[in-house]
């Protein structure tokens, strides 16, 4: 037989007010405080003598009233627990972050809600139990950042800087990626090794500042002109290497030589309206069977190597 | 003495007799739920079966491939009757939701997108919470619920069929057994889905209750 334990005297309303980890707030059917803890003391800096026997509502009045009286009152005719989580609502009373880590100015709260019973089963108003979770919330946060900065990376990695093209690491990675594509998927993929012209002239004439401005506008250009699935980048000083996938020999060409016209037939604008004319060589090679990336680099470099050899400003297949 | 190879299973009979609990459950759980919500949100009679792991993800496909996008929300409960529930959503009308829990607040953007979880985790708690806690109480088992969680929003359905469940429990080859009730909302031509699955562990209990109500 259990022997009730009075031999002990213990005041349990004490032990709830004294809780400084957690927020108890007790309200009537009203919403008059009934109840007001040490945690909400502490953090509100308004005593419970100052509090208790007032409507909550007129006492905070940032609360949503509506949306926590709807809350509170379905809690209290179903008769079971209610919850806000700060994914959601990031707060019910705009408490100072108790961390001042500075990135956050109001404590992160979790709550629950749950209805105060009588001892004859009525309901007599709600209890609201108020968890601080800054810091899961800042941990939450700084995961958020750190991913979305490992994104930004992973992109800056891929990028040429001076041109917002790819980079050529980038190139190296996609081109093994696109070879595997279009043997699994039996389409052709084309290669085209692009090279602008007298480049070193340009750059000795008008400075290398110029010479910049020349690469970014001819590689906006060709830009504008491709399809999403086609992969540009910038293959090392003034070459481009092109990746064409599911492009036949009939598309290809015509291709080429609308690049080749739109860069001679546009020529770069400076500030002082300088107008400099451009060209391009280019070599293409379609992947043959059993290719693998550094024979169609090949194949298309030795094309280019034919265009600059029979004058420059020209495709050449292989 | 007890077999201990032979893990309790549930008999037609257990089945009918815990089928009729559920009922006078659903039929509390309906009222406090007409009277918090005025008579917006309706109640099935609930539909229940012994199911394995296996067949659970057959059926959750199945009821998943009724809508193109579904939310979902999910919420464990704990102690003497335990499991997990699942309420599933298809194209929600938010207006009404809102007029239904009474939720006044409507911003846009990202504050508007929390507002909206946050009226699928209302209305599921009060759904799910309600009619678990009259069952466990029909039972006379202890019971206490997590807050519940946004599994997806609006999420093409085939998407979802994975990361619904979560990772397959220890109990995979063990039997569970599964309360699906349809609940409709005004203003919505298709029933939503409210699954309460009971966890393996808490069947003995469940069954013992059955026996001591029968008698």
């Amino acid at each position: 037989m259990m022997t009730k334990p009075n031999h002990v005297l213990v005041d349990f309303p004490d032990i709830i007010l004294n809780m400084a980890s957690v927020g108890i707030v007790a309200v009537d059917r009203s919403f008059n405080v009934i109840l007001w803890n040490r945690f909400m003391e502490l953090h509100s800096q308004v005593r419970q003598e100052e509090i208790l026997c007032r409507n909550l509502f007129e006492a905070f009045p940032e609360i949503n009233r509506n949306w926590l009286e709807k809350k509170i009152k379905s809690c209290m005719i179903l008769r079971i627990p209610s919850y806000t989580s700060w994914k959601q609502r990031p707060y019910l009373f705009n408490f100072k972050d108790p961390n001042r880590s500075g990135q956050f100015d109001y404590m992160h709260q979790d709550t629950s809600i749950w209805p105060i019973r009588d001892p004859y089963g009525g309901i007599q108003g709600a209890c609201i139990a108020i968890h601080d979770v800054s810091e899961i919330a800042e941990a939450t946060h700084l995961l958020e950042t750190a991913m979305d900065q490992t994104l930004a990376l992973e992109e800056a990695n891929h990028r040429d800087g001076l041109t917002g093209l790819f980079n050529r690491r980038f190139f190296d990675e996609q081109i093994s990626q696109e070879i595997l594509r279009a043997k699994r998927y039996d389409w052709p993929l084309a290669l085209a090794m692009l090279d602008l012209d007298h480049f070193k002239k340009i750059n000795d004439t008008f400075g290398h500042p110029t010479g910049d401005t020349v690469l970014r506008s001819v590689a906006n250009r060709l830009t504008g002109m491709l399809r999403s699935s086609d992969t540009l980048c910038r293959y090392g000083g003034e070459e481009f290497a092109l990746i064409l996938p599911h492009i036949s020999k009939e598309h290809l060409l015509p291709l080429m030589e609308r690049l080749n016209s739109a860069i001679q037939n546009n020529p770069v604008v400076l500030e002082d309206n300088t107008q400099i004319t451009v060209t391009i060589s280019s070599g293409v090679s379609h992947l043959q069977e059993n290719q693998m990336a550094g024979e169609l680099i090949h194949r298309a470099d030795q094309a280019l190597y034919q265009s600059k050899q029979q004058g420059r400003n020209r495709t050449s297949y292989f | 003495m007890e077999s201990l190879t032979n893990k309790p299973s549930f008999c037609e009979d257990d089945l009918d007799a815990f089928g009729e609990i559920v009922n006078i459950a659903m039929g509390q759980a309906g009222s406090l739920l007409a009277e918090a919500f005025s008579g917006f949100v309706h109640l099935q009679v609930p539909n229940i079966r012994t199911i394995k792991w296996e067949e659970l993800q057959k059926i959750t496909d199945n009821l998943i491939s009724k809508s193109s996008t579904i939310s979902a929300v999910r919420q464990e409960f704990m102690g003497e009757f335990s499991g997990f529930i699942m309420v599933i959503y298809g194209c929600a009308s938010y207006a009404i939701l809102r007029e239904i829990l009474g939720f006044d607040d409507r911003e846009s953007g990202e504050v508007g997108k929390r507002q909206r979880e946050e009226l699928l985790l209302e209305l599921s708690n009060s759904l799910a919470s309600t009619c678990t806690m009259k069952i466990a109480s029909q039972l006379k088992l202890q019971c206490g619920l997590k807050p519940p969680r946004i599994v997806a929003v609006e999420q093409p359905s085939k998407d979802v069929v994975r990361t619904l469940f979560g990772p397959e429990p220890t109990w995979s080859l063990e039997q569970a057994l599964q309360i699906d009730i349809l609940f409709h909302l005004d203003g919505h031509d298709f029933p939503f889905e409210l699954l309460i699955t009971v966890s393996p562990e808490s069947l003995p209990l469940v069954q013992k209750s059955i026996a001591r109500l029968l008698t």
